[in-house]
């Protein structure tokens, strides 16, 4: 061995002092093989029979041939801890330095049936936390020439890789080629899941709504692609992100695509009857009983009333209360363990149901109401945007408190109003994918005369 | 852009006017003044939509205020610009304040109305987040609401008429009309001002589709928005009423399975009226100051005032009867702004026209 490479062997010796799982294996001292690996993301069958056993079997030129047929070399020193740390095995073999990417075995789950984006008559594979497998679902479902895949890299500390995957036909080049800068530019530390990567790659982070479609279903990236959008995943998660989209995206199911048309369409209004529910009852409760009653016709205004009778406190106390128990159930089904999960959903909702009730702490409506409000919620097929909507029901939940049926108005235009400016580039969230908007036309020009005239 | 963005923004037009503007003023008035205002109206916003279309068209990349340079002079058609603003920002105070009457009267008696105003002008305060294209859509997405909700009131309005009342109207409301009157059905089809902000969204926009427009939906809104209420009321009783759709709908019986007064169907449809008209006209102001300033801070600063200004104006202003006294004279005044420009620009482009072509 030469001194550059004895410095290498000394800082790679340097890396590995306080790395437990990393191994140093001094293979032979002449001419000088030194292996260097982290056993715990490396295939060991792969070291033995492709790296070790092949040095004792065959001569030395042989052995370099074999080597060179299966890394690749002229790597930095600098960069050598980093490949390290993706699995790649380095080996310095006489005045040589070898770095094995076919070494890297990342355990992960075998292919699973989605958890989150169930579909019924649809294909049931979800994606994993592999990208090789997760390319691979993709590439089975859209076996095009016109696929592209770029790499990336985010998180400034994690390096986690990534892909961005395109038609190169029908997407919008402009737009690719910008979120790939956007990508480039971003600032984010520790980039763990593509639904932290896609609050920061637009240049405003969205407060509200998002600004992607996340999913776990390889059809539906798919889909997306054949529609001439892109999407891009990352190595540790098992979701896609999906962009540009407009707000149809999160009210579709796969499903509608694979059934036929008035069911589909059926299903769709239902969603769309869905979303103004869950958004829109917390607050209309509240302004049709507290300030415009008169709205409802006589009988039911007063069987209102009459379920209200004994109740000590206002309406938007006795929703607030109601919601935040519902919030807290769905938030604790979540994060309990499986096995105890419908037990405390069971209890929970037997004593928010009956016994609130009969305590004589909340209205019969109002368990009807909190109770549609939940189901309704929970039919919008995103996960991401249901999410926004379980916050925006209190956004209306406080303009009914506080004005009534103006105030819920005001709000529910405000909220249209607001979900209309948005847009991502050209695409904005409520217009067609295939019509971009057209923008201001910009400044009046200094002189009248010019290129207006036809 | 799509021209249903452009019908959509026409009809906004004509369903907030018909309903809400003309028939206080012409069904207050219809034994003297006649019916015919409406007919009359309707040939005279089509002949200053043919008048501006075609100068429209013919600088299709261009706003109004780069028109009125080029065809005006910086000075004179700087002029007529902020004229038009401030015509905007008017009307949008208009707006403001007879959706803040309704409130009050109907939805919250016992709230302060500060605070109620305060919370309407929200509406237009978030349009400043709004582009040209967002807020056209925007318009189109309330429009369509306000359309079908306008089919069910007329619906039942239909079926509340008097025989007898409905022959006075037929009798007596056909005499000649007064410049209110006029104005005020001039102002129903008056959507095309917008193009003043759009003309480079919808250039080269369709005469035929504007002046069809105009005869399927606005005169069909205007007739039964004018004629419905009269029938209803009659000539004396309706003379009492401020807000004449108002009352009306509140004669309707409907079995709506939750409702059953007809008032609040009108409710919603006026809201989303009012709140898109206010939201509508100031945003018109601000892009026209935007482009005649060409200071976007200083436009905001301005808009922000008027919109303070709204707020301060509808405490003060609470007389709704001064209220539509005032929105009548602004119609009588932005109906004759309106056919001046349009025969000024038609002969100047004309001029400047034939200056170009001359050897």
């Amino acid at each position: 061995m030469n001194e550059q490479m004895q410095s290498i062997a000394a800082s790679l010796d340097t890396f590995f002092e306080n790395n437990a799982d990393a191994r140093r294996e001094q293979i032979d001292a002449e001419p000088g093989f030194i292996l260097y690996y982290i056993w715990t993301i490396t295939d060991p069958d792969f070291i033995d029979q492709q790296l070790k056993m092949p040095f004792f079997r065959y001569s030395r030129e042989e052995y370099e041939l074999h080597l060179r047929s299966i890394s690749q070399a002229g790597d930095k020193p600098e960069d050598l801890p980093g490949k390290l740390c993706k699995g790649c095995a380095v080996i310095l073999y006489g005045d040589q330095v070898y770095t094995v990417a076919k070494s890297v075995a990342y355990r992960t789950r075998s292919v699973d049936t989605p958890q989150v984006e169930a579909s019924i008559v649809g294909p049931l594979e979800a994606f994993v936390e592999s990208m090789a497998v997760n390319l691979n679902l993709i590439r089975k479902h859209y076996q095009s020439p016109n696929l592209r895949i770029v790499k990336f890299e985010v998180g400034t500390l994690s390096h986690i890789t990534g892909y961005m995957l395109y038609d190169s036909e029908l997407a919008d080049q402009a737009f690719v080629k910008r979120e790939l800068q956007q990508i480039d530019n971003l600032n984010a530390k520790n980039a763990q899941a593509v639904s932290k990567v896609q609050q920061y790659l637009p240049k405003k982070r969205p407060l509200l709504f998002p600004r992607t479609v996340v999913t776990e279903r390889p059809d539906r990236v798919s889909e997306a692609l054949s529609k001439g959008k892109s999407a891009y995943l990352i190595e540790t998660t098992p979701f896609a992100s999906l962009a540009p989209i407009n707000f149809h995206d999160f009210m579709a199911s796969m499903d509608d695509s694979y059934m036929l048309p008035v069911y589909s369409y059926f299903l769709i209004a239902l969603r769309y009857f869905a979303l103004f529910a869950t958004v829109v009852l917390p607050g209309a409760y509240v302004a049709f009983t507290a300030f415009n009653p008169e709205v409802f016709r006589v009988q039911l205004a007063l069987s209102i009333a009459g379920s209200r009778a004994g109740l000590p406190y206002p309406a938007f106390l006795e929703v607030a209360f109601m919601m935040i128990m519902t919030e807290l159930l769905v938030e604790a089904s979540l994060r309990v363990p499986k096995t105890i999960g419908p037990a405390a959903t069971t209890v929970g909702g037997l004593i928010l149901g009956e016994a609130a009730s009969q305590a004589n702490l909340v209205s019969d409506i109002m368990i009807i109401v909190v109770a549609s409000v939940a189901i309704a919620n929970f039919v919008i097929p995103i996960n991401t945007m249901s999410l926004t909507v379980r916050v925006l029901k209190y956004v209306l939940l406080f303009l009914g408190t506080i004005a009534g049926f103006f105030g819920l108005t005001v709000g529910i235009v405000l909220l249209v109003s607001y979900l209309f400016t948005m847009h991502d580039g050209k695409y904005s969230l409520v217009q067609s994918y295939t019509a971009p908007v057209k923008f201001n036309t910009g400044r009046a020009p200094k002189s009248p005369a010019g290129g207006g005239q036809a | 852009m799509n021209i249903l963005f452009y019908i959509a923004m026409l009809t906004y037009y004509m369903i907030n006017n018909a309903l809400f503007n003309a028939p206080n003023v012409i069904a207050r008035n219809y034994l003297h003044h006649g019916l015919t205002a409406i007919p009359i109206g309707l040939a005279l916003a089509g002949i200053n939509a043919w008048l501006l279309l075609s100068v429209y068209n013919r600088f299709p990349k261009w706003t109004m205020i780069e028109i009125n340079r080029h065809l005006c002079g910086k000075f004179f058609g700087g002029a007529i610009s902020a004229s038009y603003a401030a015509l905007m920002i008017i009307i949008g105070f208009f707006m403001f304040r007879g959706s803040l009457e309704v409130i009050i009267e109907f939805l919250m008696p016992d709230t302060p109305v500060w605070f109620l105003a305060i919370l309407l002008i929200t509406i237009p305060l978030f349009g400043l987040l709004h582009n040209d294209s967002t807020i056209l859509y925007l318009v189109a997405f309330f429009t369509a609401i306000a359309f079908i909700l306008m089919l069910i009131i007329f619906w039942l309005g239909f079926k509340e008429i008097d025989p007898v009342m409905l022959k006075g109207v037929a009798v007596h409301g056909w005499k000649p009309p007064t410049v209110q009157g006029i104005s005020a059905s001039l102002f129903v089809c008056g959507g095309y001002v917008g193009l003043a902000i759009w003309n480079p969204f919808f250039a080269r926009t369709s005469l035929k589709a504007t002046l069809l427009l105009f005869v399927s939906v606005g005169l069909v809104a205007m007739s039964c928005g004018t004629i419905i209420p009269l029938a209803v009321w009659g000539p004396w009783a309706i003379r009492n009423l401020n807000l004449i759709w108002v009352m009306t709908a509140e004669t309707l019986s409907l079995d709506l399975f939750v409702m059953e007064r007809g008032l609040f169907l009108i409710v919603p449809l006026l809201l989303i009226t009012g709140y898109m008209g206010v939201l509508l006209y100031i945003y018109k102001g601000y892009r026209m100051l935007d482009l005649l300033l060409n200071k976007p801070k200083a436009t905001r600063i301005i808009i922000g005032c008027v919109l303070a200004g709204y707020v301060v104006l509808a405490l003060s202003v609470n007389e709704l009867k001064v209220i539509i006294r005032y929105r009548e004279q602004y119609m009588v005044v932005w109906a004759v702004l309106q056919n001046i420009v349009g025969i000024l620009w038609y002969a100047l482009a004309k001029r400047k026209e034939r200056g170009v072509s001359a050897p």
